[in-house]
């Protein structure tokens, strides 16, 4: 079966997001001008990109070093910072139309998970990271992003990233016996759930629930940790056999790439992604490693819809996989070293 | 139960409105409750009430109470 938001086969999948993002150009173009001034410094062709390696692009620093937004400031209903390595915060403008696309896609892209009926939600976070705040962080935007799906909402932890036996002990009472979601940021599950020294007997009784995790690989991976030995530690210790990676930046929020049952990410109708050459950002074959180039055909309130990241990858085309997900999947490999960054100061 | 009936019961639920509170000004962002949030659930009722399934661009142009009607036309949905 073929679900939906996967359902295009590549040339109708192509052609429409093409369309879409030309589209997207031309908007941001004549909304924003710091981005008009800069795809005119590069000749951009605006809005006649033949196919995805000619559309313009921005380096995903761009918006730490400048204030980008199409709409007029009053539109704004919510900013969204993400901390930088450099220290410099990303500033993402979200206006009323883009934050339903956003809303709209993700519950499209997590309905293909876990039906159409909502689940509880087990957060592994603090409470406070469900503030609806009008400024808010890329990790408090996912939180709210999958509470929005849930029937009902209970975080792990307390202020002090702790663990709140009592509360998980309610919800697993109440939700435990058929399916629900869990929810978190893979290094606070890690360090909370994980290392933590918690009754086995308690954390056996979350093995019915289906596992959504993603951000902070990098301190995971500074442990050594990989994500196999994360999958097998969740597994033998806890029955957790639902295990979902996730990958999304805040300046594409809502067109995640979530890994299927089969470990592959595939791209929605709602993004797409290319991989790049780290030296001279030709555009590369499928299976070659490289810089991940990724498009979303959501943001309308800020120019983020075609972005240079600093994550290296590869991908695979036009992929059968068994999930029933057609669309381009990407394999995430870890960030960009330090002494590598310097060759996307060029594009920029 | 009427297709208006249904429509207007999608409103009131989502939202937790009165039936008088269903007029041409009921439009999004008029009232708290409609933010985008409640926009998601008003689909989310419109869609299981009239078991369709809405493209992005209906969804985000569904603006308003009476312009709604107008959308749900273009899905084989006759409220008026």
């Amino acid at each position: 079966m073929i679900r939906p938001p996967f359902e295009l086969n590549a040339i109708k999948k192509s052609e429409l997001i093409l369309a879409q993002l030309n589209k997207l150009t031309c908007h941001h173009a004549d909304n924003c001008d710091t981005y008009k001034r800069y795809l005119d410094a590069y000749g951009v062709d605006i809005g006649g990109a033949n196919d995805l390696a000619e559309l313009p692009y921005l380096p995903a620093r761009a918006f730490k070093e400048l204030d980008l937004k199409s709409v007029v400031d009053k539109s704004i209903t919510k900013t969204l910072t993400s901390s930088g390595t450099s220290g410099l915060r990303s500033r993402i403008h979200i206006d009323g139309r883009t934050s339903i696309k956003q809303s709209r896609a993700l519950s499209e892209i997590l309905k293909s998970y876990i039906g159409v009926k909502k689940l509880p939600l087990l957060i592994i976070d603090a409470p406070s990271m469900g503030d609806n705040a009008s400024v808010f962080s890329a990790r408090s935007a996912g939180t709210l992003g999958f509470s929005g799906l849930a029937s009902d909402k209970v975080f792990a932890l307390d202020e002090d990233f702790n663990l709140n036996i009592k509360e998980i002990e309610r919800f697993l009472t109440r939700f435990g016996d058929s399916e629900f979601m869990i929810f978190g940021f893979t290094f606070l599950i890690w360090q909370s759930l994980v290392i933590n020294d918690v009754p086995d007997a308690l954390l056996r009784r979350m093995a019915n629930g289906r596992l959504f995790h993603g951000g902070g690989w990098k301190k995971l991976s500074s442990l050594g940790i990989s994500d196999s030995t994360f999958k097998n530690e969740l597994f033998s210790r806890f029955g957790l056999i639902n295990i979902h990676n996730y990958y999304g930046m805040a300046e594409q929020t809502g067109s995640v790439f979530i890994e299927c049952e089969h470990g592959r990410m595939h791209a929605s109708k709602y993004s797409e992604v290319l991989i790049r050459n780290l030296n001279d950002f030709e555009v590369l074959q499928a299976g070659e490693k490289g810089v991940i180039q990724v498009f979303s055909s959501l943001p309308e309130s800020y120019p983020g819809h075609s972005i240079l990241t600093e994550d290296l990858g590869w991908i695979e085309h036009d992929v059968l996989c068994q999930c029933g997900r057609n669309g381009t999947a990407i394999h995430v490999e870890g960030r960009i070293e330090r002494a590598e960054i310097r060759g996307c100061s060029d594009v920029y | 139960m009427s297709n208006r009936e249904k429509y207007d019961n999608a409103f009131i639920e989502s939202f937790e409105i009165k039936k008088e509170a269903l007029n041409k000004g009921l439009e999004y962002q008029s009232i708290p409750q409609w933010d985008s949030v409640g926009h998601m659930s008003l689909v989310a009722a419109l869609e299981d009430t009239f078991d369709i399934m809405m493209e992005m661009d209906d969804i985000v142009d569904f603006g308003s109470y009476e312009t709604g009607i107008g959308t749900l036309k273009k899905y084989g949905v006759d409220v008026a």
